[in-house]
């Protein structure tokens, strides 16, 4: 368990698959969306997330979680963070849409980082393949394109 | 081409009349990528297929990450190095149009990656008379790539200079203007003015 500063209290957050979560407010409130929810002291009942599931809240919470611990050192949470973002590529969509959607800019950030460095140094047909990306030229197009673009498969 | 063509028949008049050895870029700049802005996102479709995804945790394909919001692609792509973003580019319709929209350009911009070199070659030491983009981070070169920015006949062209990431390059005849990063060229329209005036250049205002 992470220290937390002693008067934090608890908020519960609703899942879309109707999972109820209790995390702690110092926690949640990375989440810029619940911050302002706090604010506005609309955080009483449980918070419903109607776009994120329960197993994506609970990786995002375990993110949040780690990430307001004041205790970790920046070379642990970099260490920790390479590790998190070690997932299949429809838990790293859900994680994205939900880091979007409850906008947290770090966990956006360190996904957004992974997927480049997932196309980085890649060739077109390579990309299509990893994301399952129908290629969509027609023929004149894709020749026009080889065309141009010789020098880049180089 | 068709680029030449928009701009000469709109703004050749305004053109004509303005003696001009540094030509004010900033209204070529903007049409050069207003050409890409036309071609945007098919939304509902794609909204629909995210949806479809939520349902799919674990089985990767619907759940592709090639499926996540316009702003959030372009957050992806302004992370990448020049080289693959060309690559990026020859992926499908939809990377081609974000790769080739404006604010796709801003973000990466804003992102201060490593400065990017354009050296033409000699002709004595290379007759192709290649360009060629250095890309460096921190204070090493990351990548090098080749780049042709005219198809038809390079070895005439010369380079005067470049501002604001556009190149200029003259056949002595004709001026073109060339954005490397979105592999866009145009010809400025012909005027009197290049008749006597044999001296210009690539300003910004």
């Amino acid at each position: 368990m992470s220290l937390s500063p002693s008067t934090s209290k608890m908020l519960s957050l609703k899942s879309s698959d109707g999972k109820v979560l209790e995390v702690e407010e110092h926690v949640a409130v990375l989440c810029e969306t619940i911050k302002s929810l706090v604010e506005d002291g609309c955080a009483d009942s449980p918070i419903p997330l109607a776009n994120v599931d329960g197993a994506t809240l609970g990786n995002v919470m375990e993110w949040c979680k780690k990430h307001a611990d004041q205790k970790a050192s920046a070379d642990d949470l970099e260490d920790w963070d390479a590790e998190f973002v070690e997932r299949d590529q429809g838990e790293l969509y859900h994680l994205i849409m939900a880091a979007n959607y409850l906008n947290i800019k770090g966990l956006l950030d360190l996904i957004c980082q992974k997927v480049a460095d997932m196309i980085k140094g890649k060739h077109p047909e390579k990309i299509r393949e990893i994301f399952n990306i129908e290629n969509d030229f027609t023929p004149e197009q894709q020749e026009q394109i080889r065309k141009d673009n010789s020098w880049a498969f180089e | 081409m068709q680029a030449c063509q928009h701009y000469n028949r709109k703004e050749k008049a305004k053109v004509k009349n303005e003696v001009i050895s540094i030509l004010s870029m900033a209204s070529i700049l903007q049409r050069l990528f207003c050409l890409s802005e036309k071609t945007t996102v098919r939304g509902s479709r794609k909204r629909k297929e995210k949806k479809k995804s939520l349902r799919n945790t674990k089985n990767g394909g619907d759940g592709s990450i090639s499926k996540v919001p316009r702003d959030i692609l372009i957050d992806v792509f302004s992370r990448l190095p020049v080289k693959t973003i060309f690559a990026c580019r020859c992926v499908c319709n939809s990377w081609r149009h974000i790769l080739l929209d404006p604010r796709f350009a801003s973000v990466r911009l804003s992102r201060k990656h490593g400065s990017l070199l354009i050296i033409r070659t000699f002709f004595h030491i290379c007759p192709q008379r290649e360009c060629y983009m250095v890309e460096f981070k921190a204070s090493n070169i990351a990548s090098f790539i080749k780049f042709n920015p005219f198809h038809s006949n390079p070895r005439a062209l010369v380079m005067v200079n470049s501002c604001n990431g556009l190149l200029c390059f003259t056949d002595r005849i004709n001026v073109y203007i060339n954005n490397p990063i979105a592999g866009e060229s145009m010809r400025l329209p012909q005027g009197d003015i290049f008749r006597d005036n044999r001296v210009f250049g690539l300003g910004f205002n």
